[in-house]
């Protein structure tokens, strides 16, 4: 059962992940791979607030998590501002390599910082590659900031996604399209241009970081954050979820996370066939069939939709012409 | 505005790509309510004029004033919002958008609601979405586009985008309305029916229009004032028939006359 809950929790985070790049990648049409340093941020940004504020602030109960999550949500747009001001301004493939040494910095910074040891965590190394942990080291592990359980974090995917389906079908939203598609008539509808990349730009990076505060204070994850986790291949896990899902489709992204999430772990559950236990090659079996659904589905499984033309077509029942 | 002031103003506007010398000390005024013509041969400088006015593009020298205020620095999206609005000649539409959507972007401006109350899915959000939706497709009512809006914009045939081109310029909110070929590949009859269109929105919208065709039979008939570029000079300007008599206009067209030998 744990197994499961653990899994649910991680595609929790994957759905507010792949949504929060979704803003940028999908709608805005940036390609953004630095996703995971706005994620480490967040995670490394709520984590210390509770190791420092200990014992302080234990008595705000599950008001930590808030107080983390409000953390790794400033930490992430500050950080968003300074690296979008200069690199927004560059095109395409630009910004993505510009994104992607930034989100390696982070993870190289956070692999070299050693933080001051305190109450709650005695003993070094605080921080360098073993990360940071919010189980105390103090004299026999007493206390634990467990806040954010599977359930709290299906929350979260739940309100991000209803946030980014209202931002969707705003003006933002569709201003945020129109420059994917032609920054020039973007201009000469009133949209300024640099403002709404930005504001994509915070938005995505304010939610990921969120998600890294919502992944710290998540007890399956042993309640740790360690550079390791945040390095390219998890943005680029993300970005294959938003790919997969459509670009700019929110409920593409919800579905691709449930699959990329889930898929891995009913692979291990395969039978033997024939003399080849499939379960053993659960991760060729898991390359073949994310190259097959892209080949299948190459706009992605609801492309730019929120709702499957067919289904949409039911549900609209319109009256015949 | 005191009646007959002009709304655009160009003063000695100078643009060089290069080599070229694609404006050259242009200075204009249109007055409100005009169906104005901009004719030249290709390569006359006749879009270049319309990039600089609507801030796409910086003069080298030179300033335009709209409603007697400086735009020369002013970007283009501010200037979107001051009320010129213009399409383009190859129709810029974001093809993958819807085309009841492609109008909603022009209202972005004059959304009326902030993020917050997006996000939270607000009262003034929902009201106000509702309000822009209607008014769109109002316009795509005007322009034969209704029952479209759920299409995506590229799935339209040519004629159709140039309208809703024209259509989401108007959802912008202008006094001013800069078209770019607007009869560009259309037939005979679909010309006639967009000089009409032409007139009817200069009509209820109460605008100003400025448009750049080649058709002389469209300029001839609907344009008030003719302007005419040749090689980045305004050579002339003034009423239609004053401007198919001009010497300098016939030669820029149709080369210096020679006596027959």
């Amino acid at each position: 059962m744990n197994f499961w809950l653990n899994i649910l929790a991680d595609f929790g985070i994957y759905v507010i992940l792949a949504l929060s790049l979704n803003v940028i990648c999908g709608l805005t049409g940036l390609l953004q791979l630095g996703h995971a340093g706005f994620f480490a941020v967040g995670a490394y940004a709520a984590g210390l607030l509770a190791i420092y504020s200990y014992p302080a602030t234990c008595f705000l109960g599950a008001g930590n998590l808030v107080l983390g999550c409000l953390a790794a949500a400033g930490a992430a747009a500050v950080l968003a501002a300074l690296i979008g001001l200069p690199c927004l301004r560059l095109r395409g493939d630009y910004l993505a390599i510009a994104s992607l040494g930034f989100g390696e910095i982070v993870r190289h910074v956070l692999n070299n910082v050693e933080f001051p040891i305190c109450a709650f965590a005695d003993r070094p190394p605080l921080g360098l590659a073993k990360g940071i942990s919010l189980v105390s080291t103090v004299s026999g592990v007493t206390y634990v900031a467990n806040y954010a359980s599977w359930w709290v974090i299906l929350i979260a995917a739940a309100l991000t996604y209803l946030l980014m389906l209202n931002v969707k079908r705003s003006y933002l939203g569709r201003a945020m399209m129109c420059i994917r598609e032609d920054e020039i008539a973007a201009r000469t509808m009133g949209v300024n241009v640099p403002g709404v990349k930005m504001t994509a730009f915070l938005l995505g990076a304010v939610v990921a970081g969120i998600a890294g505060a919502l992944f710290v204070h998540n007890p399956y994850s042993g309640l740790r954050a360690a550079p390791g986790t945040f390095d390219l291949l998890k943005t680029v896990e993300i970005l294959l979820i938003v790919v997969l899902g459509g670009l700019g489709s929110m409920t593409g992204s919800l579905v691709a996370a449930a699959l990329l999430a889930f898929l891995p772990q009913l692979l291990r559950f395969l039978p033997t066939v024939a003399g080849i236990q499939l379960a053993q090659h659960k991760q060729l079996l898991y390359a073949l069939l994310l190259i097959v659904l892209i080949r299948l589905v190459p706009n992605g499984l609801l492309g730019l939709h929120e709702c499957p033309a067919a289904l949409w077509q039911l549900l609209r029942r319109r009256p015949a012409p | 505005m005191t009646a007959g002031a002009p709304i655009l103003a160009a003063r000695g506007l100078a643009k060089r790509f290069g080599g070229v010398q694609a404006l050259d000390e242009v200075s204009f005024e249109l007055l409100g309510r005009q169906i104005a013509g901009l004719i030249g041969p290709n390569g006359a400088g006749k879009t270049t004029l319309f990039n600089l006015v609507t801030g796409l593009d910086r003069p080298d020298a030179g300033a335009t004033f709209f409603h007697g205020q400086d735009i020369t620095h002013t970007p283009a999206h501010a200037i979107s919002r001051l009320g010129l609005a213009r399409t383009f000649q190859n129709v810029r539409l974001p093809g993958q958008l819807t085309v009841l959507d492609n109008v909603r972007v022009a209202f972005h401006a004059r959304a009326g609601y902030g993020f917050l109350q997006a996000a939270l899915h607000l009262g003034r959000y929902r009201r106000r979405e509702r309000q822009i939706s209607a008014a769109a497709t109002a316009l795509l009512e005007m322009f034969d586009l209704h029952g479209l809006g759920d299409q995506l914009a590229a799935s339209l045939p040519y004629g159709m985008r140039r309208n809703l081109e024209i259509a989401r310029a108007l959802a912008t909110g202008p006094s001013l309305l800069l078209l770019d070929e607007p009869a560009a590949g259309l037939n005979g009859r679909e010309t006639a029916d967009l000089a009409a269109l032409i007139r009817r929105i200069r009509d209820e919208f109460a605008l100003t229009v400025l448009l750049i065709e080649h058709d002389m039979k469209i300029v001839m008939n609907l344009c008030e004032r003719v302007l005419v570029l040749h090689y980045g000079k305004l050579i002339a300007s003034g009423p239609p028939g004053q401007i198919k008599r001009d010497p300098q206009v016939i030669e820029a067209y149709l080369g210096p006359f020679r006596e027959p030998a």
